[in-house]
């Protein structure tokens, strides 16, 4: 019985870690949506980056100048 | 005797005359909302005329509480800026209604826009409430996608309120959208009002001086334009960093985020 308890909880273990383990070259990517205003507060449309690399938080000032740069590239 | 009946008459024509020319002229406080932190500050003029009546909206300042752009998932992007915030005209006699915008969006054009005098459906609500030494009653109603809180007072029987609002038994004076974001509230208000020479009728025909355009055909072009731009933005996708990037649009924090031809408010 506790034997069969033990090997239980060694599949468990054993399939958990194969879906957190990657490989070191494989690239995660995210996506990052912003809502755009101008200086009243107006809604001016929503931009999406896919595939942002994943070391790349939405919040920083790369993301978002990218995104500025796509939105300056289009107006 | 034949001269006094005369001089009788005759000032109780200039009387009557003097009635149908009856004047008002309403200011309000006029506010935008878009986003909790931002507000933007306007003088709202209505002014009334015999069938005739005119709303300007004149920019004052934005209010700042906060930098929202520090948020992470906002932007905010520098574009020239725009004080006209447009101008109403109506023709109660021959039903029409015209816009005076600018649309700054995505046309970046000013226009005319033109269109039946909207019949908006009120509901009288129970309620009193003082504006300006005004009694005032309560009245709501959705129009194009807005809902609207408003206070009348019948003691000034002018159907008309700031911008399109119109229809009910007395002049408006205060309005609030439920989303809280346009809002006006009266200041000050002449009545009767007394302006040599002012003719609405001649600041209508002289003021219309944009591509005059239907309201439906507008509408139109504005929706064409968004999807015009969702097309652009994609086609341009895969950029240096191998980034692709999508646009979407809704209309609901537009002055009117649907009207009678179109429901549609997102567009992606």
């Amino acid at each position: 019985m506790k034997k069969s308890f033990f090997g239980l909880i060694a599949i468990a273990f054993i399939s958990l870690s194969s879906f957190t383990t990657k490989s070191t070259d494989e690239l995660v990517l995210h996506n990052c949506t912003y809502n755009m205003y101008n200086a009243s507060g107006q809604f001016l449309g929503q931009l999406t980056l896919y595939d942002v690399p994943d070391n790349v938080s939405c919040g920083s000032s790369k993301a978002k100048q990218v995104a500025i740069d796509y939105w300056n590239g289009t107006h | 005797m034949k001269f006094k009946i005369l001089l009788l008459l005759l000032v109780f024509s200039k009387l009557i005359a003097q009635q149908n020319n009856s004047v008002v002229k309403i200011q309000y406080s006029e506010t935008i909302q878009y986003i909790p932190t931002t507000v933007n500050n306007y003088t709202g003029t209505l002014l009334v005329q015999n069938e005739y009546s005119y709303y300007v909206s004149d920019y004052i300042n934005t209010d700042k509480a906060t930098k929202n752009e520090d948020e992470e998932d906002v932007i905010v992007v520098n574009t020239p800026e725009f004080k006209f915030n447009g101008e109403v005209f109506t023709n109660t006699k021959t039903k029409e209604l015209t816009e005076n915008l600018y649309e700054n969006k995505f046309l970046k054009k000013s226009f005319s826009v033109t269109e039946a005098l909207p019949k908006i459906k009120w509901t009288l609500l129970k309620g009193e409430k003082k504006f300006n030494n005004f009694i005032c009653k309560k009245a709501k109603a959705t129009f194009r996608g807005r809902t609207y809180n408003v206070w009348y007072t019948e003691k000034i029987p002018v159907s008309a309120g700031p911008w399109k609002l119109n229809g009910l038994p007395g002049l408006i004076l205060s309005a609030e959208d439920t989303d809280g974001i346009y809002k006006w509230e009266v200041k000050n208000i002449k009545y009767p009002y007394t302006e040599k020479g002012l003719n609405l009728k001649d600041t209508y025909s002289k003021r219309i001086k944009y591509k005059k355009v239907a309201f439906k055909e507008f509408d139109e072009m504005v929706v064409k334009a968004i999807k015009n731009k969702i097309k652009m933005i994609s086609a341009r996708n895969s950029n240096r960093d191998g980034i692709k990037v999508g646009f979407g649009y809704n209309t609901l924090q537009d002055r009117e985020p649907t009207n009678e031809w179109r429901t549609q408010t997102d567009f992606n």
